[in-house]
């Protein structure tokens, strides 16, 4: 719900920061410039973990999964019960 | 409401990040530079990442700030002196480049990524409720992303290394 307005609020802060290090002279005011880029990209970061973040584990680690209190491997068949499959849809 | 919420504290970044880029003296430009990193750790709690909220505070609004206001009080930059901003070619030249990122960022935001990768609404949250804040973000950081994590370090270890190596003429 909140991923399109996250997006744009950094795409802007993303967009002020790159007016402030070609507009100013001042070292240190630079650094603070690109300072600010790299928040606008952690807010980026953010948003999408907050929706993707699982998705994007789930084709790395299972570590998640494998520790849930009901069990979600069937071991006496060779796939996944019915009704957890990764949230991504691809079996890892 | 949440998102009228998310808004107000995305025009307080918007309106802070744009003094702090304008504002003649970089004592000034790194007080509203705080402002902006106290918005952004209010709208990573309304992203359910508390955890990261708090490192941004601690890190961000209280430890880069501190080293900014150091290297500015240390170099003596803070007295008013001429402005630092570039003259009308500078700021035309700034201004259309930053219109052209701001217009190809606008593009890109409306893509959104595929529903079969998206995760329902609130799982985030239930992780949290169930492994706790700091263990969601510590599990994914020392398990699975392990080596980028010490290839993050060996680069830090590097930096470190140059500062010392270019700071110190002499060894």
């Amino acid at each position: 719900m909140l991923l399109g307005p996250a997006l744009a609020i950094s795409a802007v802060l993303f967009t002020l920061g790159v007016a402030g290090v070609l507009l100013r002279r001042n070292a240190i005011v630079i650094f603070m410039c690109v300072e600010l880029m790299l928040n606008a990209v952690n807010l980026t970061f953010v948003a999408l973990a907050q929706r993707l973040g699982m998705a994007v584990r789930s084709l790395s680690s299972s570590s998640w999964r494998s520790r849930r209190p009901k069990p979600v491997w069937d071991w006496r068949s060779f796939s996944p019960s019915s009704g957890t499959s990764s949230p991504s849809g691809c079996k890892t | 409401m949440t998102v009228t919420i998310f808004w107000i504290f995305g025009v307080i970044a918007w309106v802070s990040a744009l003094l702090c880029i304008t504002r003649r003296s970089p004592v000034a430009s790194a007080l509203w530079l705080v402002v902006t990193m106290f918005a952004l750790a209010a709208m990573f709690v309304q992203l359910d990442a508390q955890f990261i909220a708090a490192l941004q505070v601690l890190v961000y609004a209280g430890a880069i700030m501190v080293l900014f206001l150091f290297v500015i009080m240390l170099l003596n930059l803070g007295r008013p002196g001429p402005t630092d901003i570039k003259g009308p070619a500078g700021l035309a030249m700034g201004a259309v480049l930053a219109a052209l990122l701001l217009v190809q960022l606008r593009v890109l935001a409306n893509a959104r990524p595929p529903d079969a990768i998206q995760l329902p609404a609130g799982t985030i949250a239930d992780l949290q409720a169930h492994q706790g804040m700091v263990a969601a973000v510590a599990n994914p950081l020392f398990e699975a992303y392990l080596v980028p994590f010490e290839i993050a370090s060996l680069l830090l270890l590097a930096a470190i290394v140059g500062a010392v190596v270019l700071a110190k003429r002499k060894l």
